[in-house]
C-alpha cells in the first residue's frame, strides 16, 4: 500500500505516525513545503528567545527515520490528479499513492489595504520563515505595529515584547482576543499587555500604510484619521487553506476542503485534515483528524466523535485562561453565571441544565470538565451543587481497563 | 489485516493504578505519598514540607454532589487528549508501556492538555504556572508511591503482566 | 504471617512459629502511616475539622497554622504523658502514707531519712516521718496552677532551678498544670506555639522530679533498695511447675503486700496441695523491672523479668501464666484475646488501666490484705482449671542467667566506693569516653522490636561510651544478652578493659522507665562534683524508640535538665517549622538541652559522640 501524505505539520505528522502503527509495511510518504518539523503555535516562543528553532519540533528529531517514512520536504504540490491518482511536485516528479492524506494548511492572509501588501516590513505569522524573518528585523525597529489582536496577534506581540519595541496594536472588534474573551477577560490582559508598554486602539480598522522611498513602512493611518508611526508590521489577520493544486471541481470545498467524519474527502482515496479543512482551524483537530484518516486508510472504520473547535487555551504574562463555547449569552433564555475572586473569574453560560460557554480565567485548573461538559452538551441539572463546584467525582465511572467515562 | 498486531496488543491490559471508590475515606495519604515521592529535597514524609506550594500531589481527591471522595488519577488514557492537544511534543503515549509521559523541559505551557483532560486531572502548577502537574506512575518505581500508602485497598496496581 | 522483625532473635523465631497474633503481626497491616499524623498537623479539636495542613490549605477553617496545630498536639501529648507519671506518684504517695499510718512495712528507712532531712521534716518516729514525706508531696501535688511546687526547689539542681526560675517554667500544682494544659490546647484558647513548648517543660519537670524521681525513693522505702545482683531474664524465667502471676503495669507498691504474703510458708504448700511448687510473680513491662532491680528482696517469688511491653503477649502464648494483674500500662489490649485463648483471668487493680475483660479490684491499701487473698484464690483456681487444658510451650533457650541487675544511683555509688570519683576518673582519662543513657519504651517501628535500641547501643558502646538504661529498651538489652559483663566482647578497647576489670556489663540496667529518674540524679550528682551544670556534662540521652505519651513527658524533662535528647521517630511535630527550629536548634540557648531527630543508629551514635567529644573539649578533657 502507497501512503501519500501533503503536509507535515500537526494532521500530517499525526498521520504518518498512526498509519506506521497501523501498517508496519505500507509505504508512506510525506512532502512538505517546510524543511523541518516545527509547531507552529510556538513561533512566538521562538521569538522571544525561550526556544530554539530545533526545539519546536515537536515529533522528535528522528520523526521520519523512526517510522520509516520517506520525506520529500521544502517542496510544494503543483497539481493533484485524482483521475490518476498521482501528485505532480513543483520540480516536476511526479508521484501516485494509493491513499492519500491533504494536510497542506493554511497561509496566511494579507486584507487588501492600500499599501499593506506591497509595503516592506510587512510580515505574516504563520510560517517558520516568517518568524525567522520577524526576528530579524526586530533588530532594526523600535515601533511595530500589530495588526489583529486574535490569538496570532497577540502571541506575536508576546514574541516582539521581549525585543524592548513599543508595540501598537490595532484590534477591528471592541476588545482583544474577541473571539475567544468576553470584555472583563480581554481587558485583564489589556491591563497586563499596557503595563508592558502595548499600545491598543480597538474598534478601529485601519485606513492605509505610509511607505518611504524605498518602500519601506514608515507609518499607518487609521480609520479616524489617526497616524500611528511604524516601521513594521505583523499582518495577523486570518488565514487561507493551501488549495491551489487541487484542480475544480474535484474535491468539494466551502473555504476549505470539506470531509465528513471519517475524514474522507467526496473523491474516493483522498482525505483531508488539520487547517486545510472547513473544520476548526485547531491543533488538537488537526491531530485527531490525521489520526482518524489513518485509520480509515488503513481500512479500519473510525469516527471522528469530537469536532468542538470553539476551546482555546491562553497563557499571557501568567495569566492562564480557557475560553470554551460562547463566551456572551445570546439571549435573555440564557444564564450566566459569574465568579470573582481575587485574581480569578470565572463565567459559566447556561441553558436548560446544559453548558453553552465558559470562560475560566486565572485557576484553570482541572477544567477539562467542562471542555467535557459543553462538547457533549451533558445536562447538569440534576447535580445539586453550584456549577462552579461540579467535576468529575459527579459523573466517576472507571471502565473494566481502568479507564474513566462519564456516568450521565 | 492490516493492524492486526496493533489490534492484538491493544487487547492487553496495560498496568493501570485502578480504583475502587467506594473503599476512598478521604485521608489524603495517596496525595502526600505523591508529594514526598516527587520532593526534591528528599522523599521521606518529615522532608516534606507541607507549607510548601512547591509540593502538590499530581492527583487529587474530588467530592461528588453526596460529597463522598472520590480518587481523580490520571488513568494514562488508551486515546489520551492531553497528547493529541499538546502541540510542543511534551506529552508522549509510550505504546509499550502505556505510560503517558510529559517532559517539563519541552512543554511550551500553553496548557491546552489541562483543557483538553476530559477527567479534570491536570493542572498548571501552582507555583510558577509554567508545568502540568501530571501523574509519571513514579517513573521507575516499583509500586506508585500513592498505591502503597492507600491505607483502605482503594487504590491498586492491575494490568501490565502480558507486556 | 508477617512477623515483626526484633533485636531478639529467638523471640522473632518464637513469635513466628506460634499461631498466637500478636503486635508483631498486626505491626505489618499498620504500616501506612497517616503523613498528617506523623507530621502533627491534623487537628481535631472542633466539628470543623478535622482539618490538615497542606501546601493548598496552610491553616484550619479557624485559622490555626501548623505551628500551633503542632505545638497544641505536642502540649497535650506531654500534658497526657505528665497526667500518667503523677496519677503513679500520687498513689504511691497515697500508699505510703497508708502505710505509715497503719505502721507497716518500712524496708529502705535510709531513704525515707534522707528524704525527710531534705524535705526539712523533723520527726523521731519513723512512721510519722512517711506520713510527712508522703504528704509534703501530696501536698504538691494538688496546689493551684498559682501557687509553686515546695519540694522542687529542694530537689533541684541548683543550676537548673535558677534556669528554670529565668524562663519561668517552674511548676506550679503538678496536677493543675496538667489540667490547664489541656485547657490551653483546647479549641479557639491559645495560639502561641513558644508559650505552649515551654508549657511542656514546666509538665517535663513534674514529670520529671515527682513522677520519676519521687516514685523511685518512695517505692524505696517501702519496697527496699535496689541491691546490684545477678538474675536470670527472658522467657526461660517462666517455670511451668509454679502457680504463675504475671504483674503488668508501673505501680509496684500496689502488689507490695502481694509479694512479701506469696512468701509466707503457708502460700507454697497451697500451691502444692494444688499441684505447683509455689507461687511465682513473672516480671513483664516496667513493673516486672522494677520487681527485677528490687529482687534482692523477694527472691524466692519473683520468677524474672520475662521481657518489656511487646514481650507481654508473647508470655503469655507460653501457656504457662495462671494470672494476670495489671496495675496501670503497659498493658496492651492485645493482650485480652490471647488471655481469652489461654484462658488466664485477668484481674486490674486501676480502673486508669481496665481491660475489658478483666475483673477490676479497686486498690486501697487498707484493703491490700483481702486483696492479696482474693488474687491468690483466683490463681489458684486458674492453675487448678487451665493447667490440663492448655499447651505448654516456654523456650527455655530464651534468655540469659547472668543479666547484672540492682543498680541505681545509690548502688552504683556505693559499688564505686561511695564516690562517684572513679568514675570520674575514668571519664577523665577517656577510658569511658561518656554516659549515654539509652532509655525509654520499646516499638514496632523504629526498624523493629528493639532493633533500633539495641543497634545504637552496641555502636555507642564500640565507641567506649557507657550505656546506662531504664524502661522497656533495659527489657530488650538484657534479653539480648547487652546487660550480662560478657557483653564486654562488644565494648570498644577502652570500655572492654574497665568492664572486665569490674566485672560488669558494658550497659547497666536501672530497670523500670521510672528510673529514669534515678539516671537523672545520677547526672545531678555527677555535675555536683565537677560543680559544672548539666549541659556541661560528657552526658547524653536517647529515648530511641519512644513509644508514649508518657515517653515525651519524660524526654520534656531531659530537656529542662539541659541534656541532649535524641529519638528515631519524630514526636509528631515536623509539620512545624516553629515547634522543630524551637526543638532542635533554639533550645540549647534556653535550657541547654537539645532534640536530636536520627532515624538511623549509626548516625545518630555518631552525633551522639561528637556531643560528648565535645563536652569534654568543654571540661579540658582530650
Amino acid at each position: 500500500m502507497k501512503y501519500l501524505i501533503l503536509g507535515a505539520s500537526a494532521a500530517g505528522i499525526s498521520c504518518g505516525k498512526t498509519l506506521r502503527e497501523l501498517d508496519p509495511n505500507g509505504e508512506i510518504t510525506v512532502v512538505s513545503a517546510d524543511n523541518r518539523i516545527y509547531s507552529r503555535c510556538m513561533l512566538h516562543h521562538m521569538m522571544g528567545g525561550e526556544k530554539s528553532v530545533e526545539e519546536l519540533n515537536f515529533a522528535g528529531d528522528d520523526f521520519f527515520s523512526r517510522y520509516n517514512i520517506s520525506w520529500i520536504k521544502e517542496t510544494r504540490v503543483q497539481k493533484l490528479k485524482v483521475g490518476e491518482k498521482t501528485v505532480q511536485l513543483e520540480n516536476g516528479n511526479i508521484l501516485s499513492y494509493d491513499k492519500l492524506l491533504i494536510a497542506t494548511g493554511a497561509h496566511a492572509f494579507i486584507p487588501p489595504i492600500s499599501n499593506l501588501r506591497e509595503g516592506k516590513g510587512v510580515y505574516p505569522l504563520r510560517n517558520l520563515e516568517d518568524a525567522l524573518a520577524i526576528t530579524e528585523r526586530v533588530k532594526k525597529v523600535k515601533d511595530v505595529l500589530v495588526l489583529g489582536a486574535g490569538l496570532v496577534g497577540i502571541d506575536a506581540v508576546m514574541g516582539l515584547i521581549k525585543h524592548g519595541l513599543h508595540v501598537t496594536v490595532v484590534e477591528v472588534g471592541d476588545r482583544i482576543l474577541p473571539m475567544q474573551l468576553d470584555k472583563l477577560a480581554a481587558s485583564n490582559y489589556e491591563k497586563l499587555l499596557k503595563m508592558k508598554g502595548v499600545t491598543f486602539y480597538t474598534g478601529i480598522g485601519l485606513q492605509e500604510v505610509e511607505l518611504d522611498e524605498e518602500n519601506w513602512v514608515k507609518a499607518v493611518k487609521l480609520q479616524e484619521g489617526r497616524r500611528i508611526n511604524c516601521e513594521m508590521i505583523i499582518a495577523a489577520t486570518g488565514i487561507r487553506p493551501n488549495i491551489d493544486f487541487i484542480e475544480k471541481d474535484t474535491i468539494k470545498m466551502d473555504r476549505g476542503i470539506l470531509i465528513n467524519d471519517r475524514c474522507m474527502t467526496n473523491v474516493k482515496d483522498v482525505y483531508g485534515a488539520g487547517d486545510v479543512c472547513s473544520t476548526s482551524p485547531i491543533w488538537p483537530i488537526a491531530v485527531k483528524q490525521g489520526t482518524v484518516a489513518a485509520y480509515n486508510m488503513t481500512g479500519t472504520e473510525k469516527r471522528l466523535e469530537d469536532s468542538f473547535g470553539l476551546k482555546n487555551s491562553l497563557n499571557f504574562l501568567e495569566l492562564q485562561t480557557v475560553s470554551l463555547g460562547l463566551t456572551e449569552a445570546p439571549d435573555d433564555s440564557f444564564t450566566v453565571m459569574l465568579q470573582h475572586y481575587k485574581n480569578n473569574y470565572k463565567k459559566v453560560i447556561c441553558k436548560d441544565g446544559v453548558i453553552y460557554g465558559a470562560i475560566l480565567q486565572g485557576d484553570i485548573s482541572y477544567c477539562g470538565v467542562l471542555t467535557y461538559l459543553i462538547k457533549n452538551k451533558i445536562n447538569i441539572s440534576h447535580i445539586d451543587k453550584d456549577i462552579f463546584d461540579i467535576e468529575y467525582s459527579d459523573f466517576f465511572k472507571m471502565k473494566e481497563n481502568g479507564e474513566y467515562e462519564y456516568t450521565v | 489485516m492490516m493492524g492486526k498486531e496493533k489490534a492484538d496488543k491493544g487487547d492487553d491490559i496495560m498496568r493501570r493504578i485502578m480504583i475502587q471508590r467506594d473503599l476512598c475515606m478521604g485521608c489524603l495519604n495517596c496525595g502526600l505519598a505523591c508529594m514526598a515521592e516527587h520532593n526534591e529535597k528528599g522523599k521521606s514524609i518529615y522532608d516534606l514540607d507541607l507549607e510548601d506550594l512547591k509540593n502538590e500531589s499530581r492527583n487529587h481527591i474530588g467530592l461528588d454532589k453526596e460529597r463522598r471522595p472520590v480518587p481523580i488519577f490520571c488513568r494514562h488514557c488508551d486515546e489520551p487528549e492531553c497528547v493529541y492537544t499538546c502541540m510542543s511534543g511534551a506529552m508522549t503515549k509510550d505504546n509499550e508501556t502505556g505510560k503517558v509521559a510529559y517532559d517539563e523541559n519541552k512543554c511550551a505551557s500553553c496548557f491546552m492538555c489541562v483543557m483538553a483532560c476530559s477527567y479534570g486531572v491536570l493542572k498548571p502548577d501552582d507555583v510558577g504556572k509554567k508545568v502540568v502537574v501530571k501523574c509519571d506512575m513514579c517513573m521507575d518505581r516499583e509500586m506508585p508511591r500513592c498505591v502503597e500508602n492507600c491505607p483502605t485497598g482503594c487504590l491498586y496496581i492491575e494490568g501490565g503482566n502480558q507486556a | 504471617m508477617y512477623v515483626c522483625k526484633s533485636a531478639d532473635k529467638r523471640l522473632e523465631s518464637y513469635i513466628a512459629g506460634k499461631e498466637v497474633e500478636t503486635s508483631f503481626n498486626r505491626v505489618d497491616h499498620q504500616k501506612i502511616k497517616c503523613g498528617f499524623g506523623q507530621q502533627g498537623v491534623c487537628c481535631r479539636l472542633c466539628a470543623n475539622g478535622p482539618c490538615r495542613i497542606t501546601p493548598k490549605s496552610p491553616k484550619g477553617v479557624c485559622g490555626a497554622t501548623a505551628d500551633t496545630i503542632v505545638a497544641r498536639n505536642f502540649l497535650r501529648a506531654v500534658a497526657s504523658g505528665a497526667a500518667c507519671y503523677l496519677h503513679v506518684v500520687e498513689n504511691t504517695a497515697r500508699n505510703l502514707k497508708a502505710v505509715g499510718e497503719r505502721k507497716g512495712k518500712i524496708k529502705g528507712e535510709k531513704v525515707l531519712h534522707d528524704l525527710a532531712l531534705l524535705f526539712g521534716i523533723d520527726s523521731e518516729d519513723v512512721y510519722e516521718k512517711a506520713i510527712k514525706v508522703a504528704e509534703k508531696v501530696l501536698q504538691d501535688l494538688y496546689k493551684a496552677r498559682s501557687e509553686k511546687m515546695e519540694l522542687v526547689e529542694k530537689m533541684a539542681y541548683k543550676p537548673r532551678l535558677e534556669k528554670w526560675k529565668a524562663l519561668n517554667i517552674l511548676p506550679g500544682g503538678a496536677k493543675s498544670e496538667v489540667f490547664d494544659a489541656i485547657v490551653k490546647t483546647s479549641t479557639n484558647l491559645s495560639s502561641d506555639p513558644v508559650d505552649m513548648l515551654l508549657h511542656s517543660l514546666n509538665l517535663g519537670i513534674s514529670t520529671g522530679l515527682y513522677g520519676l524521681t519521687l516514685t523511685n525513693l518512695l517505692n524505696d522505702v517501702m519496697l527496699g533498695e535496689p541491691v546490684i545482683r545477678k538474675a536470670s531474664v527472658g522467657l526461660k524465667v517462666i517455670d511451668e511447675n509454679y502457680i504463675n502471676i504475671m504483674i503488668t503495669g508501673h505501680q509496684h507498691s500496689v502488689i507490695a503486700h502481694l509479694q512479701d504474703r506469696l512468701t509466707d510458708e503457708d502460700m507454697k504448700k497451697t500451691a502444692e496441695e494444688a499441684g505447683g511448687k509455689g507461687f511465682r510473680l513473672v516480671g513483664c513491662t516496667c513493673v516486672g523491672q522494677d520487681l527485677q532491680l528490687r529482687g534482692e528482696h523477694y527472691q524466692e517469688v519473683f520468677s524474672g523479668h520475662a521481657g518489656n511491653n511487646f514481650t507481654s503477649e508473647t508470655v503469655i502464648s507460653t501457656g504457662a501464666i495462671d494470672l494476670i494483674v495489671s496495675e496501670f500500662n503497659c498493658t496492651l489490649p492485645g493482650i485480652e484475646p490471647i488471655a481469652n485463648e489461654f484462658m488466664v483471668d485477668m484481674i486490674c487493680l486501676d480502673d486508669v488501666a481496665k481491660k475489658s475483660n478483666a475483673e477490676h479490684i479497686p486498690f486501697t491499701m487498707d484493703r491490700d490484705e483481702e486483696i492479696s487473698e482474693y488474687i491468690i484464690e483466683k490463681a489458684l483456681n486458674s492453675y487448678k482449671n487451665r493447667r490440663s487444658k492448655v499447651v505448654l510451650d516456654i523456650p527455655k533457650d530464651h534468655g540469659h542467667d547472668d543479666v547484672i541487675t540492682g543498680v541505681s544511683e545509690k548502688s552504683l555509688k556505693e559499688f564505686l566506693g561511695n564516690t562517684w570519683k572513679p568514675l570520674l576518673d575514668l571519664i577523665a582519662e577517656g577510658k569511658i569516653k561518656g554516659v549515654a543513657a539509652v532509655v525509654g519504651c520499646s516499638n514496632l517501628t523504629a526498624l523493629g522490636h528493639d532493633v533500633f535500641t539495641v543497634e545504637l547501643t552496641k555502636e555507642l558502646i564500640k565507641r567506649d561510651i557507657i550505656v546506662l538504661s531504664a524502661g522497656c529498651s533495659s527489657g530488650g538489652l538484657e534479653n539480648v544478652g547487652l546487660m550480662s559483663p560478657k557483653a564486654a566482647a562488644f565494648a570498644g578497647d577502652n570500655l572492654r578493659v574497665v568492664c572486665e576489670a569490674l566485672g560488669i556489663p558494658p550497659v547497666l540496667n536501672f530497670g523500670p522507665c521510672l528510673a529514669i529518674g534515678r539516671l537523672e540524679i545520677v547526672a545531678t550528682e555527677l555535675a555536683e562534683a565537677l560543680n559544672i551544670d548539666i549541659p556541661q556534662l560528657p552526658l547524653v540521652l536517647s529515648a530511641p524508640q519512644w513509644l508514649e505519651e508518657q515517653a515525651l513527658a519524660d524526654g520534656a524533662f531531659g530537656l529542662a535538665l539541659g541534656l541532649p535528647l535524641h529519638l528515631a521517630i519524630p514526636p509528631f511535630i515536623t509539620g512545624s517549622k516553629l515547634v522543630t527550629e524551637v526543638l532542635t536548634e533554639k533550645l540549647p540557648e534556653l535550657t541547654g538541652g537539645r532534640l536530636i531527630l536520627e532515624d538511623e543508629p549509626a548516625k545518630a551514635a555518631e552525633v551522639l559522640e561528637e556531643i560528648i567529644l565535645d563536652r569534654r573539649k568543654g571540661l579540658g578533657l582530650i
